[in-house]
């Protein structure tokens, strides 16, 4: 089962995010990324193909919410991160469609790699990730 | 963790606060200050700055320091490029060039107090701001390109401002260091629709009255004086410059194991100097500080058109003129004193403001006598602070002062303690006139989430960084 939830900084914002595996846990901090930007989609309307190479899984998590951090500053809203693994890296499917105007959210600048962690376990997966606000 | 007293308003991080330091850190500010750097973990991101390769003198933390991510917020360290020292893209921060404009006019408060509300709700008009807005100026490629090569150039060759906006912006408005070829399509795709947008969080534009002189003879020089309404505005270089770090820190993450620096945070990711990644950084860093400096630019363009329409005269016969525009998130090759010997050294200013005491060539002229102004913004809602770098500053920390008041409190924590539209109640029976962009948002900028700006700019001033000028006070507040 995946979740997650933000994590206090005196500046900025944190994530701590959770899945069965690596992809379900990415998913949920993006899914997390997604609320606290409040650039949530309306309605579906298409899918964007996000690709992420990297040479680690922290680098993966801070590249995943990159890319949606443009999406959502492209203006697209997102309904949903479906994530999977590739050779490169990440390739992730993100629902988009008109964001819904009565979302309140933060201008998040990008995902930082300060105190980034990913602890990969057999059955759970669990990253946390800082974000500049 | 101790840290070491030096004097009031001086405090030593000891060698071996953390593994690998190479130089102390020093932390500025009264003893509560101080105190609170502590409790922040700020002074271990202090520490961890002193253990990269080829810094020189030591770690400082501005009185305004706070927990950032690698490098803290409030930081200044120079690397030295003979020693094999770096550039890192974090140590800039991810809004490079973020900085304060101040516009002066020839009103008064009592000319202004009636029609402040008007005036607010016409800044708001033509002020872009929140998240994911466009600017006033929606550029092509090749101007954007422009942008990032010359900075206020673009803007100016339309007609938009006029040569003072040059004269007394830091760098002439235009760092000729910039290398627009090393911003990513990216950031050019960020950047296209956001130029003269104000941004979110803790950026606005306030309008202001100088409330108190400090230094009689430096407001003169700046064109300050008491009762006089000013218009500041803080905002960024917006995505460009947030996709310029983020691309930057990648490289050099990814670099990382090749250059053989141990890092203590990730987000620390560096290269020396000498290294073409670090060129390329640099490169794109001033073509983002070109963008930012154009941003505010614009920005105050569109209140130069808010005041003329409310009060129905021009722009000359409002008197305005930019008083300096100067960025908090920079990093600069200067020459400074090191070990006895003049060295050009890389100086990291990460929510620190540049402050050269008097006589520095780069100072514009009208002002070189008196010293290098730094704007200081207060929390909203609270005094802002023109200062003046101290002659002593160079020696105490690489010629820099504070960048604001600093958080205490976290976004979250602030939310808890009070509602939006509670907050905004409580600005407006303070007779301080409000356009936010989102009324639940703004009690995460409350003052009550900040320090005291009063006393972080009281131990500038005691610790040799910088001399206070003129406090202003906000009677209108337009929020990102």
């Amino acid at each position: 089962m995946g979740g997650h939830e933000l994590l206090e900084h005196t500046a900025d914002v944190g994530i701590r995010a959770w899945g069965d595996d690596l992809e379900g846990a990415l998913a949920e901090a993006g899914r997390a990324l997604v609320e606290l930007m409040g650039c949530a989609a309306s309605s579906v309307t298409g899918t964007r193909r996000l690709l992420v190479a990297g040479d680690d899984p922290g680098a993966l998590l801070v590249g995943l919410l990159d890319e949606l951090i443009f999406v959502c500053e492209s203006g697209d809203g997102v309904r949903d991160v479906a994530v999977s693994r590739t050779d490169e890296g990440l390739l992730a499917s993100a629902e988009v469609g008109p964001p819904d105007p009565a979302a309140e959210g933060l201008e998040v600048k990008a995902a930082t790699f300060h105190q980034l962690a990913v602890d990969e376990r057999a059955d759970a997966v669990e990253v946390r990730v800082f974000l500049d606000v | 963790m101790e840290l070491e007293r030096i004097d009031d308003v001086t405090w030593r991080v000891p060698l071996g606060t953390v593994a690998g330091m190479r130089v102390p850190g020093i932390v500025y500010g009264t003893e509560p200050l101080a105190r609170r750097a502590v409790d922040d973990r700020a002074v271990v991101q202090v520490a961890n700055v002193a253990t990269l390769p080829g810094v020189v003198r030591a770690s400082y933390a501005m009185p305004d320091v706070h927990w950032g991510y690698g490098f803290p917020v409030g930081g200044v360290a120079a690397f030295d490029p003979d020693d094999g020292g770096v550039v890192s893209p974090g140590g800039v921060g991810f809004d490079i060039a973020c900085g304060v404009r101040l516009v002066r006019t020839e009103l008064t408060w009592p000319e202004v107090a009636p029609r402040i509300g008007d005036l607010v709700a016409a800044l708001g008009r033509e002020t872009p701001r929140g998240t994911g807005r466009g600017g006033r100026l929606v550029l092509g490629r090749d101007d954007l390109l422009r942008v990032l090569a010359d900075g206020v150039r673009l803007p100016l060759s339309r007609g938009i401002g006029n040569e003072d906006d040059a004269t007394f912006c830091e760098d002439g408005g235009t760092s000729e260091e910039a290398r627009p070829e090393q911003v990513s399509e990216r950031a050019l795709a960020r950047g296209e629709r956001q130029l003269g947008s104000l941004g979110a969080g803790n950026h606005f534009l306030e309008v202001q009255v100088v409330d108190a002189v400090h230094d009689g003879h430096a407001a003169g020089v700046f064109g300050l004086s008491e009762g006089q309404v000013c218009v500041m505005i803080h905002s960024g270089s917006r995505g460009l410059g947030h996709q310029v770090c983020t691309d930057h820190v990648a490289r050099m993450d990814r670099l990382a194991p090749s250059l053989g620096i141990a890092l203590p945070d990730r987000q620390l990711a560096c290269a020396p100097l000498a290294h073409e990644a670090a060129e390329r950084y640099l490169g794109a860093m001033h073509a983002a500080a070109n963008f930012a400096r154009a941003n505010r630019h614009v920005l105050a363009d569109g209140a130069r058109a808010a005041l003329e329409a409310v009060f129905r005269r021009s722009a000359r016969d409002l008197g305005l003129r930019l008083v300096y525009d100067v960025a908090h998130n920079l990093a600069k090759l200067e020459e400074h004193d090191v070990d006895g010997s003049r060295r050009l050294v890389c100086v990291h200013r990460k929510g620190a403001t540049r402050a050269f005491g008097p006589g520095d060539p780069s100072i514009p002229a009208a002002y070189r006598a008196v010293g290098q102004p730094a704007i200081v913004p207060g929390s909203m809602g609270t005094a802002s602070y023109v200062l003046v770098g101290a002659a002593t500053s160079e020696a105490r920390s690489f010629g820099s002062t504070c960048h604001g008041a600093g958080r205490v409190m976290s976004r979250t924590a602030a939310k808890k303690r009070q509602f939006g539209a509670e907050l905004a109640r409580e600005l407006e029976e303070r007779g301080i006139a409000l356009a936010p962009a989102h009324v639940g948002l703004l009690a995460e900028e409350a003052p009550y989430a900040y320090k005291d700006v009063n006393e972080v700019v009281r131990s500038c001033e005691e610790a040799g960084l910088a001399r206070t000028v003129a406090r202003l006070r906000p009677v209108g507040v337009v929020k990102g």
